[in-house]
């Protein structure tokens, strides 16, 4: 339905300017739409087509999507068709990859024709719908491949159950298995905020699980180089946090350090206070002293002088 | 610890057929160079048909170690290196390069014949690859952690450092405390005693 409505568009478009042209053939100045009327006409046509093309491209491969939504679904143990999983996997891939380029270079070609600005605006809005629908399938693809992994696990694991006999490597295998659905499933959606672009296939992880699917030993190395990772960065909090706790601990110090030194002022400025008393007694005494002096030598000469 | 060739090969119909490779040699005399780089490609053929498609292994032979990676559509990658090489990071690039190539080209251009297909990139990625520290995000980020680990255990012995100096001043500032206590008190003596005049 999106596609005739991009056709119908067009053939609106046609008439509508049809229609503008007769109004204002009178006018000279806008005679002039008439002439270049012909290439856009043109033009808009080889676009349209172009756009027409990708359009169907995208809804047969939402179609394919589709199956391959149906087929990953599935959850028994042993018909599980990975071949034509695989095969439909490829096939959307390159189908994405393809859909990508065409509607850049459709991109592209808009970009380069000189159009009045409505008709540049339609068909930006074109080629932005067009994006946004190869999105949406990404997008779609992802999760069936995610639907796809969950199943393969749970189908593994269900294996192991069934077929435990005497396997001394049946217990770490499973929990590594167990294990390495966590480091998987959670790599992925970390990597896929990423590559969540209109660039092409995002899906590289996804596929890269898909296809190693059946060795979990790769994946377990991985997820030990990152669990001694997450070793390492809870360490380094310990010793955040023992640093933190000596640092408070001689903040106590340095209080202790700051009152002593507060104390030691306050004793050396009452000594100077009291020495600079005692030596202005002093000073002001002699003064005192002298004329005390004086007056006795006075009396004394004076006693000498009667007797 | 070298990468000294990296390939795409075609295994589906044996014998094995090379469609992409890119070698780095330059730690070999110029004489030695040829026959080392036929041999590399002559052993990455028998080991690419040697693998199970879908499967990853790693082969050690004489002092190289092959690491291979076979893909369901009949295509392999092959990566050779010495052995220090750690093996995560080949088999992440081994991913990464066999993805870019699917993508690149689909199944139908390679499937038949003796197509010779380029990829820049393969010489890109063999110089940077060189390296595993640096070019591998998980062990970078190991490496960076281990010197921050280290840079946190000097940071803790300045520590201990200024509390034991912290502690020396403590032991001055009393010392001092008492001194200028002791100060004030003969100041003090010396005025209230002597009022003789």
């Amino acid at each position: 339905m999106a596609l005739s409505s991009l056709q119908d568009r067009t053939t609106e478009f046609h008439t509508l300017t049809n229609a503008a042209s007769k109004k204002l053939a009178r006018n000279n100045v806008h005679a002039r739409l008439l002439e270049p009327e012909k290439q856009p006409a043109h033009c808009r046509g080889e676009f349209a087509r172009r756009a027409a093309d990708i359009g169907r491209s995208i809804t047969t491969t939402m179609g394919k999507l589709e199956r391959l939504a149906q087929l990953a679904k599935r959850k028994t143990l042993f018909d599980d068709k990975p071949v034509e999983i695989a095969e439909l996997t490829y096939v959307i891939k390159q189908d994405l990859s393809r859909l990508n380029q065409h509607i850049s270079a459709l991109q592209n070609y808009v970009r380069a024709q000189r159009h009045s600005s409505s008709t540049a605006e339609h068909s930006n809005n074109v080629v932005v719908m067009l994006q946004g629908k190869l999105a949406d399938v990404s997008v779609g693809f992802k999760e069936v491949l995610e639907v796809r992994t969950r199943n393969i696990q749970a189908s593994r694991a269900r294996t192991e159950k069934f077929v435990s006999g005497v396997r001394p490597q049946g217990p770490p295998q499973s929990s590594l298995s167990a294990q390495s659905p966590l480091y998987t499933t959670q790599d992925t959606p970390r990597r896929d905020g990423e590559l969540l672009t209109l660039d092409g296939p995002p899906t590289q992880q996804q596929l890269a699980l898909m296809e190693e699917g059946g060795q979990g030993s790769y994946i377990a190395a991985r997820g030990e180089a990152i669990e001694a990772i997450e070793r390492t960065i809870a360490e380094l909090g310990g010793i955040f946090g023992q640093l933190a706790q000596m640092v408070g601990e001689q903040r106590e110090i340095i209080q202790r350090i700051d009152h002593e030194t507060e104390d030691v002022v306050n004793n050396v400025e009452g000594g100077q206070r009291e020495l600079l008393k005692y030596f202005s007694r002093v000073s002001s005494n002699r003064w005192l002293l002298l004329k005390m002096f004086g007056v006795l030598m006075i009396f004394f000469l004076l006693w000498v002088l009667v007797s | 610890m070298k990468l000294l060739y990296i390939g795409i090969l075609r295994n589906d119909p044996k014998p094995a057929y090379e469609m992409v490779s890119v070698k780095h040699l330059d730690s070999f005399s110029f004489f030695q160079r040829t026959p080392v780089s036929e041999f590399l490609s002559m052993f990455a053929g028998t080991v690419a048909e040697r693998v199970a498609p879908g499967s990853r292994n790693d082969i050690e032979e004489q002092s190289y170690t092959f690491h291979v990676y076979g893909r369901s559509e009949g295509l392999a990658g092959v990566v050779i290196s010495d052995h220090d090489y750690p093996k995560l990071v080949a088999h992440k690039l081994l991913s990464q390069i066999v993805d870019e190539f699917l993508t690149a080209n689909p199944r139908a251009t390679w499937a038949t014949g003796s197509p010779k297909i380029e990829m820049p990139q393969l010489q890109g990625y063999i110089q940077k690859y060189q390296d595993p520290k640096q070019a591998d995000s998980i062990l970078r980020i190991q490496q960076e952690l281990d010197e921050t680990k280290i840079v946190l255990h000097k940071t803790i012995e300045s520590v201990l450092e200024r509390g034991e100096k912290l502690d020396n001043l403590v032991e001055r500032s009393n010392a001092l405390s008492g001194t200028s206590r002791l100060f004030y008190a003969q100041a003090k003596k010396q005025n209230s005693c002597c009022v003789v005049m």
